[in-house]
């Protein structure tokens, strides 16, 4: 049995077979983890740096609750230690009352959604999950797609999050923050991966 | 999850990314996009990608979405329909210049002839607020077929403007048995 691939540039191709067969024996795991953090409650960020550029996407999930005296904290990156205001981002959103979209422009970070904070339901833990496409392009700039779910027994966020890092250059370097709101509780976990094609 | 195929897209566009004789020994699929179009005319507000199974180009297919564009929310579908959505994507005018829609799209149980087929969808890009219309989108489509799915024509946009160059599509098999590798 064959798999078809579309090739070529610039037009319709016909198909034409990538390999000819798949089996257990050649299959192999696309999903690689990069690197993963537990927090001691001491620190408000992980930066994973030297990512590797032969993958053909990243994908990061953070489980975790901050410090802060607040409800919730929202958790950004900042992309090869840029914290100038090259980021942007759409929100959608729903709070349990309302479901609502809005807008962030001149942002010093990439914005990922909510997690629970220390003024919030004991033991409640926020879910982030992320993926950053193309993220080694030099062409083009960085779209992330992140949702969370941030549930407060009462309160709380879920939602999508779509960011713009507004730079051609390849990821190398991404860190995952509180920025300063407070630091990581004890437990939180982060972890990247790198998602690879066939030829990567 | 094992890559099974991908296709990026080179200079002069390309209008459609086939993928045939898919295998179906995997559990699930999962595409990834990274999408643009080659319109030029105007800031596109709702400009979908789309696909279709196994050639299928009847109104076997019925869409729900609910999106936010920067400033609302909103929700809608359409039924009947003869398209699956894989998202949306920005257009080709200079306030959407280097921007490219981000997709995953989720095929559960795809191989699977006793059930009709469900796709999942989030989606979006962002313009820093330019005239283009940003999204951050969550889709579904049924399409109404017990027939495993063999074949995915993920299409050029619904104005007849191919795929911009460095869009690129990946197909990925999630298997629930164990591989060896990562």
């Amino acid at each position: 049995m064959g798999v078809y691939e579309l090739s070529g540039a610039g037009s319709i191709k016909t198909g034409r077979t990538l390999y000819t067969s798949m089996n257990a024996g050649n299959q192999y795991g696309a999903m690689v983890p990069i690197g993963s953090h537990t927090f001691s409650g001491s620190t408000s960020d992980i930066e994973f740096t030297n990512i590797p550029q032969t993958y053909q996407d990243l994908f990061f999930t953070v489980y975790g609750r901050a410090t802060f005296a607040a409800n919730d904290v929202l958790i950004q990156s900042y992309v090869n230690n840029d914290f100038s205001t090259i980021y942007s981002t759409t929100r959608l959103e729903g709070d349990g009352t309302n479901a609502y979209s809005n807008r962030q422009t001149g942002n010093s970070g990439l914005q990922y959604g909510y997690i629970p904070s220390a003024n919030s339901t004991t033991g409640a833990f926020g879910s982030i999950t992320g993926h950053i496409l193309n993220y080694a392009n030099s062409t083009t700039f960085k779209t992330a797609l992140a949702r969370h779910a941030n549930d407060r027994n009462g309160g709380g966020t879920t939602g999508l999050y779509v960011g713009l890092y507004r730079s051609t250059a390849p990821i190398t370097r991404l860190g995952i923050a509180t920025y300063g709101v407070g630091n990581f509780v004890a437990g939180s976990q982060i972890t990247l991966y790198g998602i690879r094609a066939v030829s990567s | 999850m094992v890559w099974i195929a991908g296709s990026t897209v080179g200079a002069g566009g390309a209008g459609n990314l086939i993928f045939n004789n898919i295998p179906s020994g995997f559990t699930h699929l999962q595409f990834r996009c990274f999408m643009k179009s080659t319109r030029s005319d105007i800031a596109i507000g709702f400009n979908p990608i789309l696909a279709q199974f196994n050639d299928d180009t009847a109104n076997n297919y019925a869409n729900h979405m609910l999106r936010g564009d920067g400033s609302s929310a909103t929700s809608s579908a359409t039924a009947p329909n003869n398209y699956a959505y894989f998202g949306q994507m920005p257009g080709s005018v200079s306030t959407e210049a280097n921007i490219f829609s981000s997709s995953v799209i989720d095929i559960l149980d795809y191989s699977n002839t006793n059930k009709n087929k469900t796709v999942r969808v989030i989606s979006g890009y962002d313009t820093n607020g330019a005239s283009g219309v940003q999204t951050a989108l969550l889709m579904s489509t049924a399409w109404f077929s017990t027939a495993a799915i063999t074949k995915i024509n993920v299409r050029f946009d619904a104005y007849g403007n191919p795929f911009a160059q460095f869009s690129r599509v990946d197909l990925y098999g999630i298997t629930s048995s164990q591989v060896t590798g990562a």
